[in-house]
C-alpha cells in the first residue's frame, strides 16, 4: 500500500512530462534529421543536410559565433554592472536591505516587452537620447546607429537581463561572513586586497553563475532584436523564428535549434563543474 | 582616501538603479502624451491614450484570453505539482536527479526551444495550434516552478510533523490535508502569484503555439512591431502597475509568516 | 504476559547492523529506560515500537498481538519527541486534540479530555496559545499532554528532555515520574544520561552496539553490573587490567591474589567503584600505591593513585573525614572481595 502510493503520487507528473516535453524534444531532435520537399512540408527521409548547411554555410556558423560574441558582450557588462549595486547593498547598506533588494527583483517580474519597448522611446531620432544631446549641442543631426541596429539590441539585452545576473552575485556578497573581511584587514591587508583576495573569490560562483545565465538567454534571445534590431541584425534565434515561420523549413530550423540547446547544455555543465569545485557552503 | 571610494561605490550604485528605472519612468511619463509622436520634451499632456485604449476591443479581449489562460494553467499546474513535489521531498527514486533535472528543462532551456519542439510534436497528439496548445505549454513551465517552490519550502518543513501526526493517529491522507497543507500554505501563495504574473508575461513559448487568439504580452508585441503607438505606453505603464502590485503583495505576504 | 514483547530484533541500515536479535519484554505499568551511549540503537529499539521503523526480522507484540508491521496510525502507541515536534499552525488546545480527533467521540468528549490533559500538565493558562509563543518546558508540556491524550497503551520518550537546561531538567524528571505514578501507564524512556536513567526508572536496559547488555533495576545496575561495558557506563568505576591463570585467582603486577571468578580468558578486568577502594579496611588483596593527587569536588574528594606499573586508580571519600594523607605519599589500598567483579576484556 505504501510502496504504491509512491508511484502514485508521481504518475501524473511522469505522463504530463513525457506527453508534453519529452516527446516534443525528442521530436525536434528526430526532425532535424528530416527534409522537406518544395511546398514546406516534412518529409521522413533520413539526411544530416541540415546540419551541414549549418556548418558550412557561412549565414549560420557566422550567426552563431556572433551571436555567442553579442551573449559574452551582454554577460560582461551585465556583471560589471551588477559588481557595485550588489557590493553596495550587502556591505553598505544597514537598514532597510529589503527594501533596496526589492529594488532589484521588481523589474524581473516586469514584462519584457514592456521593458524593451522603452528602448525605442529612448533610443529613437527623436528620442529623449537624441533630443538630449543635439539640445547640448554634442551632436548637430540625431546619431540613427543607436537604434535599429546590433547596439541597440545588445543594450536592450544588458538592461534586461542585469536583474538575472545581479541577484546571484548580490545572494554571494551576502554569504560572505562579515568576520572574513575584518580577519582580512587584521593581517594586514588593504582594501583592494582584501577586495581581491577575499571577497572576489568568494563571489566567483554567483558571478559565474549570473554570468552563464545572461549568456544562455541572451543565445536564445529573439525578441529584442525583432524589436529594436535593423535591417541587418541577425540573431541566432531570429533565424530559428525565421525557419519556423516565413522560410517554413522545419528540419533546417530543428537543426539549428539541436546545435542551440547542446550549446546551452555545455555552458550549463561547465558553469555547474565550476560552482561544484569552488564550493565554499 | 577611504570616503573617496565610498562616494565611487555608492555613486555607482545608485547609477545602476538609476539605469534600472529610467526607462520605465520614461513609459509612464510619455504614456501621458498628447501627441502621438514620441518627441522630446514633451508639449501637452492627456488621458487620451488611457481612454483610446479602453475602447480597443482587440486588447480588451487579449487581456481576457491572458487571464483565462493564466488562470487555467495555474490551477492544473497546481494539481499536478503539489502531490509530485511531496512525493519528490518524501520518497527516494531511481533517477530523481534525472527527473528533478526534466522538469526543470522549460525554465534551463530558452523558450524558443520549448516552443518550437512543441509547436511541431503536438500537432501529433491532435492538439492544433490554439489556445488549448498554449494552455498545455504554459502548464509544463509552470509545473517547473510549482515544483521548484513548494519543494524549497518542504525542505524547510520540521521532519517530525509528519512523524507525530502519524504517531497520534492520523492516516497518511489526514496527515497531507491536515498538517502538510496547512504548512506549506504560505509557499503556494506565492507560487500562484509567481505563475499568474509569468504566465501573463509569456511571448516565446505562447509565440509558437497561437492561431489567432492573441495573449496579451503577444498582442502589445505586434503593436509594438508596428511602430509607436502612444496606447503601448499607456498598456505598459498598466501591465508595470499591476506587476508591481501583484510583487508587493506577495512580497508583504512573505514577511508577515 | 508481558505489556509490550520484542522478539529476536533486527535492524540493519545498509550494512550497518544496528540492532542486533533483541530480546526485550516489558511489564503494565512500569518505567522502563533504555540506557546507552549515542549509536547503540536505542532510538532505533523505540522507532520500531512506535512503528517508524520496520525490523528487519523479528517480532513486536503488544499484548501478546503482533504489531511489527503496522503503520504508527494503527498503533496505540504515542511518541514524545526531543522536539517536541507540536504544530505550529494549532494552538494549544488544537494540537492536544489531535489525537483524540481520530477516535469516535463527539465534541463535547474531546473538549472535556482536552481540559483534563491541561489540568493534568498545568497548561490551562496556555489554551489559545500557539507553540511559537511558548518557552521549551511550556511546550514540552503541550507535548507530553498531546501524547497522552489518545489514551495509548504505552507512551514512549524518546530523549524529551535533551534540549532543556539542566534545572529545568531536572524539574521535569521530576514532574514526568510523578505523571508516570498518576497514570499508571507504562513508559518506555530513551535516554544517553545514567543519572536521569537511574532516579527515574523501575528497570533499565543498558544497551551497547545493537545489544542490550543488562536489564536490571537501578541498585542492581550500580552494585551488580554484569559487564565491563555495564560498568564504566554506569556511575564511575575502576577498571584494572589483570592476567588469568585459573579460576580461583587473578594476576596483576607479579602478585597473585585468590579470588573466585567465573572468567577464563587470559587478559581480564577487576572492576572497583572508587568509593569502595579502601585505605583502611585490611583485606587480603592489597596494592602499594602512590598518591598523585587529591582534589576537592564539592561533596566528595578524590584520590588519584598509582601503581609502580603506572596504573591510575581512584578513590572517593566523604570530604567530611580528615585529610590524612599528602601528595608524593605512598600508600597501600585495600580492596575487598565482596565488591570487586572480574570481567572479560
Amino acid at each position: 500500500m505504501k510502496k504504491a502510493n509512491k508511484y502514485i503520487l508521481l504518475t501524473p507528473l511522469l505522463l504530463w512530462l513525457f506527453l508534453f516535453l519529452v516527446l516534443p524534444y525528442c521530436f525536434i531532435l528526430a526532425q532535424s534529421v528530416l527534409t522537406t520537399d518544395h511546398f514546406g512540408k516534412v518529409i521522413y527521409h533520413f539526411n544530416v543536410d541540415s546540419y551541414i548547411k549549418i556548418f558550412t554555410n557561412a549565414l549560420y556558423y557566422e550567426t552563431l559565433i556572433r551571436t555567442f560574441i553579442y551573449a559574452v558582450i551582454v554577460a560582461l557588462s551585465c556583471i560589471l554592472l551588477s559588481l557595485p549595486l550588489a557590493y553596495f547593498i550587502a556591505f553598505k547598506v544597514k537598514k532597510n536591505k529589503s527594501f533596496y533588494y526589492t529594488l532589484i527583483v521588481l523589474p524581473f517580474w516586469m514584462s519584457y516587452i514592456v521593458r524593451a519597448y522603452a528602448w525605442k522611446i529612448i533610443l529613437g531620432e527623436q528620442g529623449i537620447f537624441n533630443s538630449s544631446l543635439m539640445n547640448l549641442g554634442i551632436i548637430e543631426k540625431p546619431l540613427r546607429f543607436v537604434l535599429y541596429s546590433d547596439f541597440s539590441v545588445i543594450l536592450c539585452l544588458i538592461y534586461i537581463f542585469l536583474p538575472f545576473v545581479c541577484i546571484p552575485i548580490y545572494t554571494s556578497f551576502e554569504q560572505i561572513s562579515k568576520s572574513l573581511v575584518e580577519a582580512s584587514k587584521d593581517l594586514g591587508a588593504n582594501s583592494w586586497s582584501t577586495f581581491t583576495k577575499v571577497i572576489f573569490p568568494l563571489i566567483l560562483p554567483g558571478v559565474i553563475s549570473g554570468g552563464t545565465l545572461a549568456l544562455v538567454l541572451t543565445l536564445g534571445d529573439f525578441l529584442a532584436a525583432s524589436l529594436l534590431g535593423g535591417p541587418n541584425t541577425l540573431f541566432i534565434s531570429s533565424i530559428v523564428q525565421n525557419l519556423f515561420g516565413t522560410s517554413n523549413d522545419k528540419p533546417l530550423g530543428s537543426a539549428v535549434g539541436v546545435v542551440l540547446l547542446v550549446l546551452v547544455f555545455l555552458l550549463l555543465e561547465l558553469s555547474s563543474r565550476y560552482e561544484k569545485k569552488h564550493e565554499t557552503q | 582616501m577611504k570616503k573617496i571610494r565610498s562616494f565611487i561605490i555608492s555613486f555607482s550604485a545608485f547609477s545602476v538603479l538609476w539605469f534600472l528605472y529610467f526607462p520605465i519612468l520614461i513609459i509612464i511619463w510619455f504614456s501621458f502624451n498628447k501627441e502621438s509622436v514620441s518627441s522630446f520634451p514633451i508639449e501637452h499632456y492627456s488621458f487620451d491614450w488611457y481612454i483610446k485604449l479602453s475602447h480597443n476591443e482587440s486588447m480588451i479581449q487579449a487581456v481576457k484570453i491572458s487571464f483565462f489562460i493564466a488562470i487555467l494553467s495555474t490551477i492544473a499546474a497546481l494539481i499536478i505539482g503539489i502531490p509530485s513535489a511531496y512525493a519528490l521531498h518524501k520518497y527516494n527514486y531511481f533517477g530523481k536527479n534525472l527527473l528533478l533535472k526534466i522538469i526543470l528543462l522549460p525554465i534551463t532551456l530558452p523558450g524558443i526551444v520549448t516552443g518550437v519542439a512543441m509547436l511541431s510534436f503536438f500537432p501529433m497528439l491532435g492538439i492544433p495550434l490554439s489556445l488549448k496548445a498554449v494552455l498545455i505549454g504554459h502548464t509544463t513551465f509552470l509545473i517547473a516552478i510549482m515544483i521548484t517552490q513548494i519543494l524549497a519550502r518542504f525542505k524547510k518543513l520540521d521532519p517530525y510533523l509528519e512523524m507525530a501526526a502519524s504517531d497520534l493517529g492520523a492516516s497518511p491522507l489526514r496527515v497531507f490535508f491536515k498538517v502538510i497543507l496547512p504548512n506549506i500554505k504560505t509557499a503556494i501563495i506565492g507560487a500562484v502569484l509567481l505563475s499568474l504574473v509569468l504566465s501573463m508575461d509569456e511571448i516565446p513559448i505562447t509565440f509558437f503555439l497561437i492561431s489567432r487568439d492573441n495573449t496579451l504580452p503577444i498582442e502589445i508585441y505586434g503593436m509594438m512591431r508596428r511602430g509607436i503607438t502612444p496606447e503601448v505606453n499607456a498598456v505598459a505603464t498598466l501591465v508595470f502597475l499591476l506587476s508591481s502590485a501583484a510583487i508587493f503583495m506577495s512580497l508583504k505576504f512573505n514577511k508577515e509568516n | 504476559m508481558s505489556k509490550l514483547e520484542l522478539k529476536a530484533i533486527n535492524k540493519s541500515f545498509g550494512s550497518a547492523h544496528i540492532v542486533n536479535n533483541l530480546d526485550l519484554q516489558i511489564n503494565d505499568g512500569e518505567f522502563l529506560t533504555i540506557l546507552g551511549p549515542s549509536g547503540c540503537g536505542k532510538t532505533t529499539t523505540l522507532r520500531m515500537i512506535a512503528g517508524f521503523e520496520i525490523p528487519n526480522s523479528g517480532q513486536v507484540l503488544l499484548n501478546s498481538q503482533d504489531i511489527t508491521n503496522l503503520p504508527p496510525y494503527k498503533r496505540n502507541v504515542n511518541t514524545i519527541f526531543q522536539n517536541y515536534a507540536l504544530f505550529p499552525h494549532l494552538n494549544v488546545e488544537e494540537n492536544i486534540a489531535f489525537g483524540v480527533q481520530q477516535m469516535k467521540m463527539s465534541k463535547m468528549e474531546i473538549n472535556k479530555r482536552v481540559d483534563e490533559m491541561l489540568e493534568l500538565v498545568q497548561m490551562q493558562a496556555f489554551k489559545t496559545r500557539k507553540p511559537y509563543e511558548m518557552s521549551g518546558g511550556q511546550q514540552q508540556r503541550v507535548a507530553i499532554a498531546r501524547a497522552i491524550a489518545p489514551d495509548p497503551e504505552i507512551l514512549l520518550l524518546d530523549e524529551p528532555l535533551g534540549a532543556l537546561d539542566l534545572k529545568l531538567r531536572k524539574q521535569m524528571q521530576f514532574e514526568l515520574k510523578q505523571l508516570h505514578k498518576d497514570l499508571n501507564k507504562t513508559f518506555v524512556y530513551v535516554t544517553h544520561d545514567q543519572e536521569e536513567a537511574l532516579t527515574m526508572s523501575d528497570r533499565i536496559a543498558v544497551m551497547n552496539r545493537g545489544v542490550i547488555e543488562q536489564l536490571s533495576d537501578s541498585k542492581t545496575l550500580y552494585n551488580h553490573p554484569e559487564t565491563k561495558f555495564v560498568a564504566g557506563f554506569i556511575g564511575e568505576a575502576n577498571l584494572i587490567p589483570v592476567k588469568i591463570e585459573n579460576k580461583s585467582s587473578f594476576t596483576f603486577e607479579d602478585k597473585t591474589f585468590e579470588f573466585e571468578h567465573q572468567n577464563d580468558n587470559k587478559e581480564a578486568v577487576l572492576f572497583i567503584r572508587p568509593e569502595n577502594v579502601s585505605f583502611d579496611s585490611e583485606t587480603d588483596i592489597a596494592l602499594t600505591v602512590r598518591i598523585e593527587d587529591v582534589i576537592f569536588v564539592g561533596n566528595h574528594r578524590k584520590y588519584k593513585l598509582v601503581t609502580a606499573s603506572g596504573q591510575k586508580i581512584i578513590k572517593t571519600e566523604d570530604s567530611s573525614l580528615a585529610l590524612t594523607k599528602i601528595i608524593g605519599q605512598s600508600v597501600t589500598i585495600y580492596l575487598s572481595p565482596n565488591l570487586i567483579q572480574i570481567f572479560n576484556s
